[in-house]
């Protein structure tokens, strides 16, 4: 079992050695791609709002970075299936789909990680975090990443054609990263608002830093075990859906 | 167990009821070179991913290495090797990355997939290129180096589906010459194909395949042997085929007409075609399995 683990885990790093710090040792300009946009939105919501919405602008663009970097497994999966056809070559492998689903979730974090580190230390900045709250921000964008990797791997198993292969990671990054309450506080939606922005995946861990931060009166254990809840469903279905021996 | 992988009555219908296969069986003995040929959507490349464990069948069984496709899957998948048709290496990465990598996912250590790596890169005389990102390397290249990551893990089984689709003669050739030597290194090689010219040079046995059901299966001689003839005569132009058929057995395959007969009656036609008027041109030469082809399935696909 040990053993097993081991050699998952080890399988899972090199994978997204090849096709995460490779890709940005090669393109290093895919890391901007991921820290631009949010950092343009937290400057205009400083310019606009001042100092007050600046922590709303950065808990924004923290999970925005998160979920832009982890819902392109939706398009790479896609790719690496139908158009290069390596995962044909992984299927007929010892290699466990879960080693590979997670190498390829660990790749495509590694170019949105520079955008998260840096809204992270400017929110651990401005906030003098303690050591709970930056564990309950860490456990925040750690299932983001886990349950937005397994929503991309969910939808990339309806992609047929590789003209799927662009169409939703788009769609997805602005309704869960830009329009669900990420960057403004979830008071500000009115009653059948806020009932839709529960179905978000992503209102969860925005609601919990801001939660942790003082800046919402919500109930922390609600939200974390919504959280919680939210990665099992994705992942189940991601597991439920993960195409690796084809019907 | 002598066998490298044996079906037995393998059905697959698709989801959309599209029959790919249709009770097919085959025996693909170890350390041969094995071919299917047929044209484009004949059901190769589904029995390819059904014997490599990428699909699963609707009804029927099969066997490779001795290990059972639907209990057996993880001791398959140790030991065989597949380079799918129209895969392709990532762009950015390079042969050495995509080689190196993939051992290292199958288990092996950096020290031994490092050698390893270089070993095959050398063997596949891709060494000048093991630094070049994949997106900068010709088609044929390319190619070598999806064959590159599926030999380096010393499969005894590699499944090659369409390995020289789209590559210039040249590739080709080299590719077969790839191939005859993972053969002769002791490999089992079981190849589909649907240029005729590659199962004819590098298969010892060939199974020609059409709309998910066997048609034949033997060797280059044995299935030449299909056709009661030795020679054939390919006519093009305005010839009278009752005429013609006197001579022989004749297949329309486009604008060609195909006549197979012997040598002796095949220089009969050729002074009967020379005395004719302008209009015509004609070839003769020995069958091949091409004519086979035509005579039992039906136009060539190019």
């Amino acid at each position: 079992m040990i053993k097993r683990i081991y050699y998952g885990i080890r399988t899972t790093l090199i994978i997204s050695w090849f096709y995460g710090i490779l890709q940005i040792k090669r393109s290093p300009f895919s890391v901007l791609t991921f820290l631009l946009t949010p950092l343009s939105l937290v400057f205009f919501i400083y310019i606009f709002g001042g100092e007050r919405a600046l922590n709303y602008g950065i808990i924004g663009a923290l999970i925005s970075s998160i979920v832009s970097s982890s819902i392109i497994v939706e398009t790479d999966a896609t790719f690496l299936r139908i158009i290069t056809k390596i995962q044909d070559i992984f299927v007929s492998s010892p290699v466990s789909p879960i080693s590979y689903a997670a190498g390829l979730a660990l790749s495509d974090l590694i170019p949105g990680l520079p955008g998260v580190v840096f809204f992270l230390t400017f929110l651990a900045l401005i906030n003098k975090l303690q050591i709970l709250q930056f564990l309950a921000i860490f456990y925040a964008i750690s299932l983001t990443w886990a349950n937005i990797s397994a929503l991309g791997f969910f939808i990339s198993t309806f992609a047929r054609d590789p003209r799927d292969i662009w169409v939703y990671a788009p769609i997805l990054t602005v309704v869960l990263g830009f329009i669900s309450p990420v960057y403004y506080p979830i008071t500000f939606l009115p009653n059948w608002a806020f009932y839709a922005s529960l179905l978000s995946p992503t209102t969860y861990p925005a609601e919990i830093i801001r939660i942790v931060l003082n800046l919402s009166n919500n109930n922390l254990l609600y939200y974390s075990l919504g959280l919680l809840l939210y990665t099992c469903v994705l992942m189940f279905l991601a597991g439920k859906r993960l195409r690796w021996k084809e019907k | 167990m002598n066998n490298a992988i044996e079906s037995i009555n393998l059905t697959k219908i698709y989801k959309n009821g599209v029959k790919a296969l249709n009770n097919f069986s085959l025996n693909v003995l170890k350390n041969q070179i094995f071919s299917i040929l047929g044209k484009n959507g004949a059901g190769k490349t589904t029995f390819t991913k059904i014997v490599s464990t990428i699909l699963e069948p609707t009804s029927g069984d099969a066997y490779v290495l001795g290990k059972n496709i639907k209990s057996e899957v993880k001791e398959i998948r140790k030991r065989i090797a597949v380079v799918p048709q129209e895969g392709r290496p990532l762009s950015l990465q390079t042969p050495y990355e995509h080689v190196f990598m993939y051992l290292v996912a199958r288990g092996w250590s950096i020290f031994e997939a490092k050698r390893k790596t270089n070993e095959v890169l050398e063997m596949l005389d891709l060494k000048e290129f093991k630094n070049t990102i994949c997106g900068n390397l010709s088609g044929g290249l390319k190619q070598r180096v999806m064959l590159a990551m599926s030999i380096a893990t010393e499969p005894e089984l590699l499944l090659l589906d369409e390995p020289t689709i789209g590559l210039d003669p040249i590739a080709r050739s080299r590719m077969w010459g790839i191939i005859r030597k993972l053969n002769s290194m002791g490999t089992s090689i079981f190849l589909t194909t649907h240029y005729m010219e590659e199962a004819e040079t590098l298969a010892n046995r060939i199974a020609i395949i059409d709309r998910g059901e066997k048609i034949i299966e033997g060797t280059r001689e044995e299935i030449k042997n299909k056709i009661n003839a030795t020679t054939a005569v390919l006519i093009v132009g305005d010839v009278d085929e009752v005429e013609i058929e006197s001579y022989g057995t004749v297949v329309k395959s486009g604008s060609t007409l195909r006549l197979y007969t012997n040598e002796k009656v095949s220089r009969e036609i050729v002074d009967k075609l020379l005395s004719k008027k302008e209009g015509i041109s004609f070839s003769v030469r020995p069958i091949n399995l091409e004519d086979v082809f035509v005579y039992l399935v039906g136009e060539v696909n190019d």
